[in-house]
């Protein structure tokens, strides 16, 4: 119903304000120090005390869940933002895992999870712990099962993220193409292609064969599977060969990882900005998600960046877009 | 087929409360939801935001004027006017303009007000634009009261 959620679109309009524009993005890449991003950042609202050190995991989590907490607070459950809760459910199933398998004691876990997932917490913890994945809900099931035991047989704690983060992207694309709103489908389609074009790059340049190849590209998105394998078995020019007259043309100019990761942002970044615009509705919702995603992102970087001394120019290159 | 006169014509004063206030209840509640989120995020923006909701909420006035119009012309309120089919017709096709346009400028102007609040609650200041243009949606549905207003008046004098 068009509407839908205006009292959730009018708070989340007026909280853009605080998002990140392009001009603090630059002061803060910018900064001369750790400490004075972290100033910039304190007064646009960021919780910068939690900063111990050079650590910002804390504070990088509050600020993902700050932005949970007021969709929640504005909007209460919204069954099609649930796509994007399932996201957080493959990382906390990720995370169980893991900690599972090296044994790190209860108490100090809590920091490894997300909070607002659609499943909570608690149970995907004693999924892993018991070995009883079956009590998670399907999508989490199969993927749970197959990510420990690849951990177990190999310890190669790479290829339990592999197995999970392909089931969250073909999870992505099923939710997608299920959603009846425009925006959720593109976005999941938009997501599991430049996922997989990403991972199609990466195992190019490493030479990595056509069994891995089929083991890190999801099913679903837009783009043919097998011609985006091939491609990455071929010679340095076949993915760019592939991509052209694709809506992927772009993502064959950039020259690292870095460019690529910049003009995937810019991609999204455009892809959500009518919903700046929009008065009520799912999509300005979607879109303040996104765009907080984004933010958080660039932050993170520029702190780390700034944490370990990176030279300005290095972490600009990977800087695009802001939603404001 | 003078009661079908007269069942016409309240058809038409039914049309003209009934349209407009279902518009403009829908369009104050839609302007309502918005300012109350305006409030949540500034409490003193109130009284800005609160001209801004009211102002679809003109066109159920205005209905309601012009079947009031229709009710004293057909003598509901005193001795019942004679009103012939082709009259009663009349009735009905004076009621629609504000019918109709007050019914669909409620809810664009509940639209217009919903930006207007978010523009003020981002820019406080700019109280003057962000009422001016909600309030140019007004013009039609005034235009549409001007209409129903002269022919409910003028109804009864034509001979038919």
């Amino acid at each position: 119903m068009p509407e839908d959620y205006i009292y959730a679109v009018t708070r989340i309009h007026i909280r853009e304000r605080n998002l990140l524009n392009g001009a603090d993005i630059d002061a803060l890449s910018s900064a001369k120090s750790f400490s004075e991003a972290l100033s910039l950042l304190a007064a646009k609202g960021w919780e910068t005390q939690l900063v111990s050190g050079g650590d910002t995991e804390a504070l990088i989590n509050t600020e993902y869940e700050k932005t949970w907490a007021l969709i929640a607070e504005a909007a209460g459950q919204v069954e099609e933002l649930n796509i994007f809760r399932r996201t957080r459910d493959f990382h906390n199933l990720k995370a169980a895992i893991k900690l599972t398998y090296t044994g790190e004691p209860s108490h100090s876990r809590a920091r490894y999870f997300l909070d607002y997932g659609l499943t909570p917490t608690e149970r995907i913890i004693q999924a892993a712990d018991n070995r009883e994945f079956s009590l998670l809900p399907d999508y989490l099931a199969k993927a749970g099962k197959e990510a420990w035991e690849a951990l177990v047989n190999t310890g190669n704690g790479q290829l339990c993220e592999i197995v999970i983060d392909r089931a969250a992207l073909e999870d992505l694309d099923r939710e997608g193409k299920a959603s009846g709103n425009p925006l959720i489908r593109r976005y999941a389609t938009f997501t599991v292609d430049t996922a997989n074009i990403k991972a199609a790059a990466r195992c190019h340049l490493l030479s990595r064969g056509c069994k891995f190849l089929e083991h890190v590209v999801a099913e679903g998105g837009s783009l043919n599977r097998k011609g985006l394998i091939d491609a990455a078995l071929g010679d340095g020019y076949e993915i760019g060969k592939f991509l052209s007259g694709t809506p992927y043309e772009g993502a064959a100019s950039t020259e690292s990882s870095g460019a690529f990761e910049r003009w995937r942002n810019d991609e999204l970044i455009r892809m959500i900005r009518p919903q700046a615009k929009a008065y009520s509705g799912v999509e300005p919702l979607a879109a303040y998600i996104l765009a907080r995603e984004n933010e958080i992102a660039m932050a993170r970087l520029i702190l780390s960046s700034k944490a370990v001394g990176l030279s300005e120019s290095a972490v600009k290159e990977r800087l695009g877009l802001t939603y404001v | 087929m003078d009661k079908l006169g007269i069942a016409f014509a309240m058809l038409g004063m039914a049309i003209a409360s009934f349209l407009p206030g279902w518009g403009s209840a829908k369009g104050v509640g839609m302007a309502g939801q918005s300012a109350a989120a305006a409030v949540t995020e500034d409490p003193d923006i109130f009284s800005k935001v609160l001209i801004l909701q009211l102002l679809p909420g003109t066109q159920g006035i205005y209905g309601l004027l012009i079947a009031f119009m229709t009710m004293s012309q057909l003598g509901l309120f005193g001795v019942p006017a004679e009103v012939s089919l082709a009259k009663g017709l009349a009735y009905l096709a004076a009621c629609l303009p504000i019918g109709i346009v007050g019914l669909f400028s409620a809810i664009h102007q509940a639209k217009v007000s919903i930006a207007s609040i978010n523009l003020l609650a981002k820019r406080p200041d700019q109280l003057s634009k962000g009422m001016v243009m909600p309030a140019l949606v007004e013009t039609y549905a005034i235009l549409a009261l001007l209409i129903s207003l002269l022919s409910v008046i003028n109804v009864g004098k034509i001979a038919i």
